[in-house]
């Protein structure tokens, strides 16, 4: 397999990281769109185009090899403008000593300067982002020019040797430049400030830290390399692995992230320089899979290019990679934390393959109508602090119980009103079982038998009975009247409803309870929902189970009198006559209980879901 | 902050003299777009609203060629005078009249020396009388007038009327102008030297059928004119009576007078009238070849054909893919571009007749039928990679970076080929895509054909390793049987997804991957995980709370929050007046937002850790977004007509952003065109900033979309005390707005008496212009502290009707 080597391969990100620029020596530069993934342009036969003779600049002519480019940048001018491609320029230094700047979005050639380093050629360059751009030139050189018009703004000799790189700091007040010896000079006046020596063979790449304060550089050729991390007052030099080229950047907490000569990806981290020379073998965090298959030799694939984007966390960070095949290269956007290797896979679409390696697309599934039947199905789960009584119910959906409840509640209230004792609610079926009994025994009729006694007033009845509900109530009205009036109520209006029935119930004015009772029941049973949601009526829910439970504590002792007096009334009378248990005291107690337990269902859900 | 999704063809694009470049009107700017890369070189911006026409004044002697110069004009009543390629505004004429459409004929006459004195030109200008009352609908609105830009006055009286603005065509040579005006076609001769209104001379063409679009041969008198049924009419050797009375021209036809002129109607100037027809549907566009020697149009079908004159011949340019609305051409002859309805400008090579290059803008709203009544608004947002997500006419669903301002990806949703004539028969109903865009799910709903065949078909695509790239995974056919999908949500971490439906249950649905129990079917897809219901009421919305563990699925006014793991029903809360349509979980706090829409519409928080009803108003919410991490959610709102009045120009929406434990906004902002936009947080792109990223909720950014497919991307925390600048690059129909004196009107500290406290009635969501009535009620504890309703209502009372001026001002205000 061919061992890739992206050493003649010039890249570059763009500003904003929209454009991927890509070099690959034969002349050609190509743009990639790094968000569709796309190429936006691509760039031949340069020095034929002038801008002004023809209507149409000719791209994308196969033009001959004409250019050897030695470096390449990206150049943002007047930045005041963010969002704008408009302003955006690839700044190009070629091996003759030219230096031209492609306008990326018309697709023409800005300016040329030939023979900035005449004779020589140019090797590396950097450029600030305002208007200041330097070359670097092969004859120790270094030159400003106005990035905006390509006129050359100044030169200086910086070293005897060649200038194998050069980097400008992040407020462009000082500039460094390497050959073997690395040499720092104040961009204003071109003096020296400071000069450094480590490396025994010539810088290959050399980056200045955001702050201005470190500079991190590689050796060419060097087998361990980057990161000649010197603080300005005191030179210190160390070393890391295998890494030949080097593209670095660094932020507070300090992370280095490093591309080498076979395109594999390095990323250091560390709190200070020393302690990234110091946790120098823990931190080395990704790691390249090239899932290429072996067969193709003539495809080489790696990472060539990446870029940091941002600090997602203190100890990662947000990475854009260029990477896959020279031909068509993949863009991806990772998160990169310290330590944890990542293996980026390449697919090979988009690359012109022998048939039979296509990639197979995964199928779809498809899925028909009877696509629920592996499902499971809902469980209701009611959470509620009287599990014993409502055991029965528990497993139920929620439709379901709230039937049963719905049953319940009308069936308590018939027995109600035809002051009927029936045992709590602890049983149920009994209580249905009784009600069936007294149904047959001819004792309890149907409400509507009785409402044939009573006026009907039901016409009238409209929200302004809620204005008098003691009117309402004191009535007796049959529970199916009641339920609809209930439900015809808006839920703000049962709600205030509610709470004039509580009053009428705590101070036991004007109307007995039993009468009071059924129209609480329904008003929670049917308007519960709303009822609990509000803030306000917590409190008067409390209330209402606090006093039913005061009225139930009764109970248990009031059901033994009434169960031996059944047993005495039944001794007594020997025969099936159960009238005289009508005539029992404790109906309005019994029946509290009865609406008791349908009002904890509903509280204590609202309480156990709230804790 | 960033806007964009701006309209490319809302007037047809213009190329520089050197070809290089296109001047295309996108909203209030001028863009200048390379033609050989397709990519924004530049814009001109100084118009306050919508550019309407561009006119390029001829390269002139040598000496100018490097300079570029144009007018535009533009619907705030400017006329500008640009050099486009620094870019520079040079001069302002201020017209006072929306214009609608201009054209300088003096400009157009190329080869001429128009150097002598470049600013005495006259305009025509299509302009609106906004003086005259638009409520009846036959009032003449449309002028054209003349107007002379050095002396900047009008010149001479009008040359017509119409019903509403129309738009101009000029002749190559700058001699005829012509519009056409329901049956008609108006055509001017202006004096090609020594121009003076007196001179102008004007002819009629009729025809049986309304016309649509009109042009002239580049050098003979011949004009076509397309009408709305596709066909093509030409009239040969038009005005040969009336403009011809200078006479030796055209002498020799005054003998032929009388002799039959075949298809001219009646009294009609013109010799000879001749028909084509082709086009199945209107006529679009119509444009003669530099050389006179072919004719192209297009319309709705999407293919440009091209008439040889002499012969009638064709030949097409099909498969462009949408209606075409303009035909441009270049001072290459080679090159030419076509501008598309769905947002597209196509840079075409007229010797291959092939798209060289196109470029393209968001996709424009379109009209479909809806089945279920579904109330999705269209858009879907990638919150961490900054995509929207939305449904093009096409079948496809289009990626589009909000930060970058371009397309990403087109994914083919539904298994059609897209033809502009034919009717619609999918629809693409829902479209959501995951917390961090690696799913996507689509719902399309196939239109059922005389009541039967209606098919509901739910779709999950995976996405590939590039952004937008995506897959189909599994379809569904059917999800829910009969019953349309009224929601679907993705589970923030996990592969799962959740399907509710109109016919009364939902469906969690989950990635089989990973799962050892499925391997036996040897692909992977999503399978239901279960189903659930609720008294069989329709589900309404569905939504899973930040850190997934509740799902929350609306069966109509209440909420049933379940376990979406085990499908426990957990609890129910509510109840609203309405069914709930959208709800959404706030970030990382203990709220549930529920919106209802209808005729009483709320807008409610509740509290989860007490179940119970926090505030709520009634305002009628087109788009909840919530902010993944933090306390904030963001509300659009539409303004109730009755306020909606013409104090408030033309915005009918509300940004509300809230914390959502307080009922009190904590800004607000006016927007235009809210109904049907959408609203959505996304994540800050690092490499977007200034490297000034703050910590927490600032992080996030609001990105608004209004029902143009206009967008602006703002940071709602920051600048709350200022107004955020209005966004040069948006159009008319989109102005933002701050509205910070909006909330400190109601629930601010009781502020000094202020017109500004006009928008209080808006602010407290009460649908009327009279709070008195309204902003009593409601829950007392949704109700503000008694001192500040009192003051409100006070305040209301007294500044029911603002006076004039301070309307202007606070308009003008606004503004800026």
């Amino acid at each position: 397999m061919a061992s890739p080597n992206i050493k003649d391969l010039l890249t570059a990100f763009s500003p904003r990281s929209e454009f991927f620029a890509i070099s690959s020596g034969d002349g050609r530069i190509k743009i990639w769109d790094t968000l569709k993934g796309h190429l936006q342009t691509e760039f031949s036969n340069i020095l034929s185009t002038d801008t002004t003779a023809g209507l149409q600049p000719k791209l994308n002519e196969r033009g001959h090899l004409s250019l050897d480019y030695k470096c390449m940048q990206w150049v943002q001018l007047a930045n005041k403008k963010k969002r704008k491609s408009g302003n955006l320029l690839l700044v190009l230094g070629t091996g003759t000593g030219d230096a031209l700047a492609l306008d990326i979005s018309s697709g023409t050639l800005k300016w040329k300067v030939t023979n900035c380093h005449p004779g020589t050629g140019c090797k590396f360059g950097l450029f600030l982002k305002t208007w200041l751009c330097l070359h670097g030139g092969v004859d120790g050189i270094v030159c400003q020019i106005d990035s905006s018009s390509g006129n050359i703004l100044g030169k200086f000799k910086a070293s005897t040797k060649a200038v194998s790189s050069l980097s400008v700091s992040a407020d462009g007040r000082l500039l460094a430049t390497a050959a073997s010896q690395l040499k720092v000079f104040n961009c204003s006046d071109n003096k020296k400030i400071q000069k450094f020596s480590g490396h025994p063979v010539g810088v290959r790449c050399m980056i200045f830290s955001e702050d201005g304060k470190y500079i991190l550089s590689s050796g060419v050729g060097e087998r361990f390399s980057a990161a000649c991390v010197l603080s300005m007052e005191h030179p210190s030099v160390f070393l890391t692995s295998k890494v030949i080229e080097a593209d670095n950047k660094d932020e507070a907490g300090f992370c280095v992230l490093t591309l080498s000569e076979i395109g594999l990806c390095y990323f250091w981290h560390g709190k200070t320089p020393e302690d990234l020379k110091n946790s120098r073998p823990a931190k080395i965090s990704l790691s390249i899979e090239r899932s290429i298959p072996k067969n193709h030799h003539d495809i080489c694939s790696a990472i060539y290019s990446a870029k940091l984007q941002g600090i997602a966390s203190p100890a990662s960070v947000i990475v854009l990679f260029a990477y896959g095949s020279v031909v068509k290269p993949l863009f991806e956007k990772l998160s990169l934390e310290a330590g944890t290797d990542i293996n980026l896979t390449t697919r090979l679409d988009g690359v012109l393959l022998p048939i039979g390696h296509s990639y197979s697309s995964q199928r779809s599934t498809s899925l028909d109508r009877a696509n629920a039947e592996d499902a499971t199905m809902p469980i209701a789960k009611l959470y509620d602090s009287h599990n014993k009584k409502r055991k029965n119910l528990k497993t139920d959906p929620p439709e379901f119980s709230e039937h049963a409840m719905d049953h319940l509640a009308v069936d308590i209230k018939d027995e109600a009103r035809h002051k009927v004792s029936t045992e709590s609610l602890e049983d149920d079926s009994v209580t249905l079982c009784l009600e069936d009994r007294l149904k047959s025994a001819g004792i309890l009729c149907d409400g509507d038998v009785l409402s044939s006694y009573k006026p009907k007033i039901m016409s009238s009845l409209t929200p302004a009975a809620s204005n008098e509900p003691h009117i309402l109530v004191g009535m007796d009205l049959p529970a199916k009247k009641v339920k609809s009036i209930i439900l015809s109520m808006s839920p703000t209006d049962a709600l205030n409803f509610l709470d004039a029935l509580m009053i009428m119930w705590k101070t036991g004015l004007s109307v007995s309870e039993s009468l009071v009772l059924p129209w609480i029941l329904c008003i929670l049973v049917n308007h519960g929902h709303f009822i609990v949601s509000r803030v306000s009526s917590v409190h008067m829910l409390s209330t209402l189970h606090k006093m039913s439970a005061s009225k139930s504590a009764a109970v248990r002792s009031l059901l033994q009198l009434s169960g031996r007096l059944q047993l005495f009334t039944t001794q007594a009378g020997g025969n099936t006559n159960q009238e005289p248990v009508l005539d029992t005291a404790d109906e309005s107690e019994v029946e509290d209980d009865g609406v008791d337990d349908v009002i904890y269902g509903e509280e204590d859900s609202t309480r156990e879901s709230g804790t | 902050m960033a806007t964009g999704g701006r309209k490319l063809v809302s007037s047809p694009p213009v190329f520089s003299e050197d070809g290089g470049k296109l001047l295309v009107c996108t909203g209030n700017t001028v863009s200048v777009y390379s033609a050989s890369t397709g990519m924004l070189v530049t814009e001109l911006e100084g118009h306050t609203a919508l550019v309407t026409s561009v006119v390029m004044v001829p390269m002139g002697h040598p000496a100018m060629r490097f300079s570029s110069f144009c007018w535009t004009s533009s619907l705030d009543g400017t006329i500008c005078y640009w050099d486009f390629s620094l870019p520079e505004l040079i001069r302002r004429v201020e017209v006072r009249l929306p214009i609608y459409c201009m054209v300088i004929p003096s400009l157009s006459r190329s080869g001429d020396d128009t150097t002598e004195k470049p600013s005495d030109h006259c305009a025509f200008i299509s302009v609106e009388d906004i003086s005259k009352p638009n409520n009846h609908k036959k009032a003449l609105c449309g002028q054209i007038k003349m107007y002379n830009l050095s002396k900047s006055k009008f010149v001479g009286g009008l040359l017509a009327e119409t019903r509403k603005p129309e738009v101009m065509t000029v002749s190559k040579s700058g001699e005829y102008i012509g519009i056409k005006n329901k049956r008609k076609l108006h055509i001017w001769k202006v004096p090609v030297k020594d121009f003076s209104y007196n001179e102008i001379k004007k002819i009629k063409l009729h025809h049986t059928k309304s016309l649509s679009t009109l042009a002239f041969h580049p050098s003979e008198r011949l004009v076509a004119g397309g009408d709305v049924t596709g066909r093509i009419l030409l009239w040969k050797g038009f005005g040969r009576r009336k403009f011809s009375d200078t006479g030796h021209k055209f002498s020799k036809y005054m003998s032929e007078d009388d002799e039959e002129r075949p298809g001219v109607r009646g009294d009609d100037d013109a010799e000879l009238s001749s028909t084509w027809h082709w086009h199945p549907a209107e006529v679009k566009l119509l444009s003669f070849s530099s050389d006179g020697a072919y004719l192209y149009s297009g319309g709705k079908e999407g293919v440009l054909v091209l008439w040889q004159i002499d012969t009638g011949k064709k030949k097409f340019l099909p498969r462009i893919g949408s209606p075409l609305l303009y035909f441009t051409h270049s001072p290459d002859p080679s090159l030419a571009c076509i501008s598309c309805a769905d947002n597209q400008i196509q840079i075409v090579n007229m010797s291959s007749m092939k798209i060289v290059k196109s470029i393209s803008g968001i996709k424009l709203p379109f009209s479909f039928p809806r089945v279920y009544g579904e109330l999705f608004s269209g858009f879907a947002f990638d919150h961490a990679a900054g995509f929207v997500a939305l449904r093009t006419e096409a079948f496809c669903v289009q990626l589009f970076s909000l930060f970058y301002d371009a397309e990403i990806s087109q994914v083919q949703v539904c298994e059609r080929n897209y033809q502009p004539v034919d009717d619609i028969t999918v629809v693409l109903s829902l479209l959501t895509l995951s917390l961090d865009g690696s799913n996507m799910g689509t719902v399309e709903v196939k239109l059922p054909e005389e009541g039967i065949g209606g098919l509901v078909c739910l779709k999950f695509w995976t996405r590939g390793s590039r952004a937008g790239d995506y897959s189909l995974s599994t379809v569904v056919y059917e999800p829910h049987s009969d019953a349309g999908i009224s929601a679907l949500a993705f589970h923030p971490h996990k592969s799962m997804a959740v399907s509710s439906s109109f016919g009364g249950d939902f469906k969690i649905w989950v990635s089989k991957s990973g799962e050892q129990k499925y391997q036996k079917f040897q692909k992977s897809g999503w399978r239901c995980q279960s189903v659930g219901s609720y008294r069989k009421r329709p589900m309404t919305a569905a939504a899973f709370s930040a850190d997934g563990t509740v799902l929350a699925v609306a069966a109509e006014s209440v909420v049933t929050l379940w376990d979406p793991d085990t499908n426990v029903l957990v609890t129910v809360i509510g109840e609203t007046f309405m069914p709930i349509v959208n709800l959404v979980f706030t970030g990382d706090s203990n709220y549930l937002v529920t919106a209802s829409r209808g005729l009483k519409p709320q807008l409610a928080v509740w509290d989860m850790t007490r179940l119970s009803l926090c505030w709520s108003y009634k305002l009628f919410t087109e788009a909840v977004a919530c902010s993944e991490n933090g306390t904030h959610f963001a509300v659009l709102a539409l303004l109730p007509t009755s306020i909606n009045g013409s104090t408030l120009q033309d915005q009918d929406g509300l940004i509300l952003l809230f914390d959502a434990g307080l009922p009190n906004p904590v800004a607000t902002w006016l927007v235009r065109k809210a109904k049907g936009g959408g609203l959505a947080f996304l994540d800050r792109d690092p490499t977007l900033d200034d490297g000034k990223v703050t910590e927490g909720t600032a992080s996030q950014l609001l990105a608004f979309i209004n029902n143009e497919h206009e967008y602006i991307v703002f940071d709602p925390f920051t600048n709350k005390a200022h107004r955020i600048r209005k966004g040069g690059q948006d159009s008319r129909v989109y102005d933002e707005k701050a509205g910070s004196y909006g909330y400190t009107a109601v629930y601010g500290e009781l502020p000094r008496f202020n017109p500004r406290e006009e928008a209080a009635p808006m602010i407290s969501s009460i649908p009327s212009d009279r709070p008195w009535e309204t902003i009593f009620t409601g829950p007392s504890h949704a109700l503000a502290p008694l001192t500040k309703l009192c003051s409100t209502f006070l305040a209301s009372l007294l500044e029911r009707r603002p006076n004039k001026n301070e309307l202007a001002a606070l308009n003008s205000g606004g503004d800026l």
